[in-house]
């Protein structure tokens, strides 16, 4: 039983990952690509939802250590983080900031309801860290992981239009933009801007988790 | 084999830490919930960084997790088959939203980086 999922899922990233290397453009996000395989194999084929989401279940149950990995990249990148220690801080902090006030703000003039939009706020960050905050919040983990994948799809693709307009120039920052808005995609855009952006990127992405993390913990804590 | 046993070792090393971490998190959790993997990683960081471990004893197996991150969440997002009556009758708000809020985010992290770089540069040459 449980094998049918975790197959189908095998294979549907497979295809995705050749898809994504055969036609390099940011669209061809893994998770997406592959999820949407799932969905049209369970739409028209005799599989039903229900077949495969044990196999499903099984692969998300053993996804928690990912975030203990995530040690390794802020270890690595310890120096450039010792070098522009303040320049990164202000940065994270900016980017948490107008995150979270954003996503409610915008979201609470378009009229949506209170569970979509604590789905939709830890979107910027990578999707180990955002499904821990979406928990916190009772949101609906599901839904944070498709709008994860989506913002970091395009913030890669949008990067280079939104640094020419808000006329950034330094590849450090240009990093940090990217890893803040939109986590590990973004960061493999940084790292074809140059290894400096790479770097500051990957830092971002960590340290932006760790603090909006940090803030859902006080925020679960004081309600 | 011997890549084999190394493979091993190492997931038993990452094992051992996030257990730790979720320990840990059980413990604290009548004061504050703190996610036991983040604990985790905050364990990994500091015996990084103290050399009790080096990178070569974990590096294969969490490049390997950290390449194919995305891997774990497929099955989250196909869930998208059951929950597409929730997402239909809003996806263009969900859409303006995640637009919007994306480039205000980058835009200002990255100006604000380099507004505080071009502050400390100011000040080193003051100096």
């Amino acid at each position: 039983m449980i094998l049918i999922g975790i197959s189908l899922t095998v294979v549907a990233y497979m295809i995705s990952l050749y898809l994504s290397k055969r036609f390099r453009i940011s669209l061809m996000n893994p998770i997406l690509i592959s999820a949407a395989i799932i969905v049209a194999t369970i739409y028209w084929t005799p599989l039903t939802y229900e077949l495969y989401k044990p196999g499903g279940d099984a692969i998300v149950s053993v996804l928690g250590p990912l975030v203990v990995v995530l040690a390794v990249p802020l270890y690595n990148n310890k120096s450039v983080l010792l070098k522009y220690y303040k320049a990164i801080s202000v940065g994270i902090m900016t980017g948490v900031i107008v995150s979270a006030v954003s996503v409610v703000g915008i979201s609470l003039l378009l009229n949506l309801e209170a569970d979509i939009i604590w789905s939709m706020l830890p979107k910027s960050i990578t999707s180990p860290m955002a499904i821990e905050v979406a928990i916190m919040l009772d949101g609906i983990v599901e839904l944070t992981v498709l709008f994860v994948a989506c913002t970091g799809i395009l913030g890669a693709a949008i990067g280079p239009s939104v640094f020419q307009l808000f006329r950034i120039k330094d590849d450090t920052a240009k990093g940090i933009g990217l890893g803040a808005a939109s986590h590990g995609v973004g960061t493999s855009k940084a790292v074809e801007i140059s290894g400096e952006a790479g770097a500051a990127s990957s830092l971002a992405m960590v340290l932006s988790g760790v603090v909006t993390i940090v803030i859902a913990i006080i925020f679960v804590r004081i309600i | 084999m011997k890549l084999f046993m190394q493979v091993i070792k190492e997931m038993v090393i990452i094992m051992v830490i996030y257990y730790t971490g979720l320990f840990l998190s059980q413990v604290i959790r009548p004061i504050i919930l703190i996610p036991g993997n983040i604990i985790g990683m905050f364990i990994l960081f500091v015996l990084l960084n103290m050399g009790i471990l080096k990178v070569d004893h974990i590096k294969k197996v969490s490049s390997f997790l950290l390449k194919h991150m995305g891997f774990f969440f497929i099955p989250l997002g196909a869930a998208i088959y059951v929950l597409v009556d929730i997402v239909q009758p809003i996806w263009l708000q969900i859409i303006i939203v995640i637009v919007l809020t994306t480039v205000l985010v980058m835009g200002l992290t990255g100006k604000s980086v380099e507004w505080m770089m071009k502050k400390d540069k100011n000040k080193e040459v003051r100096q």
